[in-house]
């Protein structure tokens, strides 16, 4: 039973075993930019035959992100993390109650020429001095007496063995914070018309609806055009309702979204609403008949006559020649659909035999009737994305700590000095020997200065 | 204005193409003093780097307004600050023929024809994306340095393992040295790195309302990050050093490289930089 214990907990915290497990998630990640996720998955799914794409969608290859093998590769991370930490307890603790006497052994002996000062002042004169000096230096010092010698320990940042405990607790939360999220948060997409409200959200991927637990309405949605015709802003003032008050009221913008109840909302994109209304007039026998404006699904009467016209579509931009409406006649003469162009005139200039080729465009093909589209009185619906996560505080939180943690790691380490202070041959001897757990190289030059700075204090 | 930037971007391309020059030639005829002189040519081209992104940062629209020009002229200044800084502490004037040809090309590119786009939509620029860009340029410079440390090392290594030191191996810098600039590369890259990628995750949360946007390089970058970490773990944690973080370094290097490659190549992304 212990060895199996021993097994488990030397598996989970072998360095083989992280080293393996961020691979993979590493690998997971990139091959989730190969392959298209989530919604852009589907145009690609149609190609696969139903088997494959159904093995694919039940490996949850379009949504790795949210897997159970990504979630099962961060709890092992997790777990693995935990078992490291905890493992090096004992010896971390070591290490910050390492007794600051008696001195390491082999310190003194291989202690080089350079590293001691001789002096013509009196031990008790120098100790004075030096005491002084270290206090200074190092806020707090040990000291003992042995034979005659005095010893002196002073250390810097012994609380630097924690900084590993801090990158590994930030690891943690931001994990914690992205499960969070994909737990307790979601992603929908809200499409308003002007004035038109809603209570629910659809979700991203058609996973289906979600209910807010309150209403958003869109007052008033802008758009402003660079002079190519490309969106220069967009903007939607929303109200949001809440048991029947407005609750807030504010402006989302690309880039300024706003939040209520931690539910944050994008301007996301727009588009034309269905409750735009193309401006259409016809004559008959060149006679103008009449103005009326029709939004799709519409259905008007012709003048004198029993026949009808149904509005089946209405485009801001028919294949790039600008605005057209599709109209279905039903009469006695049967069905007749066909198109009309606002810009008629001038897609007849670039390709004159276009009604002779294409009889779906020609306005005029219901005779006696010729049909003209006088513009549109555009209406738009806007596009807000709706988020809410949860864990977001928690992963920024994180990613914060992780770089405290890595700058006390990279950049603090426990430098520990002992200042040996005796008498030689008439003479006051001060030995100065360090350690360290981190750069040495550090450490050697912080023993250079102390030299300096000692032999200047006790001249 | 524009025109006095762009005449110091193309002095200090003229300066780091003879330092260059310089570099590669004392590597090849063997002489230090050339590498010594050429470093010092080197610091004169940072300069007019210096006075180049000064004069952006004054300029109205030059830093909101990012670039590939600036993207290429800051990646090019910190790698030669950070070779230059290095040299008032150890003595390896030779990692400039190693360093100076990645400065070059980068000046090369920044002041080409094509780099004068605006890469940065104007609804994106501000603070916060210039930090994260800085931030990530220059902790990627640093990683460039590291591994460039570790190719000079295996060379050195080799030439002493078969007992070649020649003059070659006498003009290298020495394999401490070499090793301690591997160490200090990661050391500084990786917190810049990191805070640079926080900085572009707390912005996409903030705009894109997600903090994971799906984009190609994001999750590149935060793959070659992981490999970095896991290096940089080893070599603290663990203990690694010498030729073995010197080969690694120079592995994940290229896998740097390649990802790189991949996002220029494969994927449209919002990074479209050069």
């Amino acid at each position: 039973m212990s060895s199996q214990k021993y097994s488990f907990r030397s598996f989970f915290s072998s360095v083989r075993l992280t080293i393996a497990l961020l691979i993979l998630i590493a690998l997971m990640s990139v091959a989730g930019t190969f392959i298209p996720q989530q919604e852009s998955a589907h145009e690609f799914m149609s190609r696969l035959t139903p088997q494959v794409a159904d093995l694919l969608v039940w490996l949850q290859v379009f949504d790795i992100f949210h897997s159970y093998l990504f979630r099962v590769l961060m709890g092992l991370l997790s777990l693995n993390i935990l078992v490291c930490s905890f493992n090096r307890i004992a010896v971390t603790r070591k290490l910050i109650n390492a007794p600051a006497f008696p001195l390491p052994q082999g310190l003194l002996e291989k202690m080089e020429p350079d590293r001691i000062i001789l002096a013509d002042i009196s031990q008790s004169d120098a100790r004075l001095k030096l005491e002084a000096f270290l206090k200074k230096r190092f806020g707090k010092i040990r000291t003992e007496e042995k034979a005659g010698t005095a010893y002196f320990f002073g250390e810097r940042h012994r609380f630097s063995y924690l900084g590993v405990y801090l990158v590994h607790l930030s690891i943690l939360v931001i994990i914690l914070g992205a499960l969070v999220g994909s737990f307790f948060g979601f992603e929908g997409y809200l499409n308003l018309d002007e004035g038109q409200s809603a209570q629910t959200v659809e979700l991203r991927g058609g996973k289906g609806s979600k209910p807010l637990g309150f209403a958003v309405r869109c007052d008033r949605f802008l758009v402003e055009f660079y002079e190519n015709g490309a969106p220069k802003t967009y903007r939607s003032d929303l109200s949001f309702i809440q048991d029947g008050r407005i609750a807030k009221q504010g402006a989302i913008l690309v880039n300024h979204p706003m939040s209520f109840e931690k539910i944050r909302f994008y301007q996301a994109s727009y588009g034309l609403s269905s409750q735009s209304r193309a401006l259409l007039s016809y004559t008959r026998n060149g006679v103008k008949e009449k103005n009326i404006a029709v939004s799709p699904g519409a259905v008007f009467e012709l003048a004198q006559s029993k026949d009808t016209a149904m509005v089946l579509r209405v485009e801001e931009d028919m294949m790039g020649m600008g605005p057209a409406v599709k109209l279905s006649i039903a009469s006695p003469r049967g069905n007749v659909q066909f198109w009309v162009f606002e810009k008629l005139e001038e897609i007849k200039k670039m390709n004159p035999q276009l009604l002779e080729q294409m009889p779906l465009f020609n306005p005029g093909i219901f005779e006696p009737y010729v049909f003209n589209l006088n513009g549109m009185e555009e209406k738009y619906r806007t596009g807000i994305q709706v988020v809410s996560d949860p864990g977001l505080p928690i992963v920024i939180t994180g990613g914060f700590l992780l770089l405290a943690g890595l700058l006390i790691v990279f950049w603090l380490s426990n430098r520990r000095f002992w200042i040996i202070l005796d008498q030689v041959k008439g003479k006051t001897r001060i030995r100065i020997a360090g350690k360290s757990n981190g750069k040495q190289w550090a450490t050697e030059r912080e023993i250079d200065l102390l030299l300096f700075n000692i032999r200047k204090e006790i001249k | 204005m524009i025109n006095l930037e762009m005449t110091m971007l193309a002095l200090s391309l003229l300066v780091c193409t003879l330092a260059t020059a310089g570099f590669l030639l004392s590597l090849l005829i063997k002489k230090i003093e050339l590498a010594k002189v050429s470093t010092w040519i080197l610091a004169i081209g940072f300069l007019f780097l210096t006075l180049n992104l000064l004069g952006a940062a004054i300029h109205s629209s030059g830093w909101d307004n990012f670039g590939s020009r600036h993207f290429l002229s800051i990646y090019a200044w910190t790698i030669s600050g950070i070779y230059l800084g290095l040299q008032l502490q150890t003595k390896t004037r030779l990692l400039g023929a190693f360093i100076s040809p990645f400065i070059l090309l980068f000046l090369i590119a920044a002041v080409g024809q094509g780099s004068d786009k605006n890469l940065v939509p104007p609804e994106w620029q501000g603070w916060l994306t210039t930090f994260h860009l800085v931030l990530a340029i220059a902790g990627e410079a640093l990683f460039v340095l590291a591994s460039a440390a570790g190719a000079m090392f295996m060379i050195q290594n080799n030439l002493i393992k078969h007992k070649k030191p020649g003059s070659l191996g006498r003009l290298l810098p020495s394999l401490g040295d070499l090793d301690r600039i591997n160490h200090l590369g990661l050391l500084w890259g990786f917190p810049l790195l990191t805070l640079g990628m926080i900085a572009g995750a707390v912005y996409a949360a903030l705009v894109w309302g997600s903090l994971w946007p799906a984009d190609p390089k994001v999750i590149w970058s935060l793959a070659v990050w992981i490999v970095y970490g896991v290096l940089l773990h080893q070599r603290l944690a663990i203990g690694w050093k010498g030729s073995r973080m010197a080969l690694l370094s120079c592995v994940v290097f290229a896998l740097f490289i390649l990802s790189a490659v991949v996002i220029r190549f494969c994927f449209s992304t919002v990074h479209n930089f050069i």
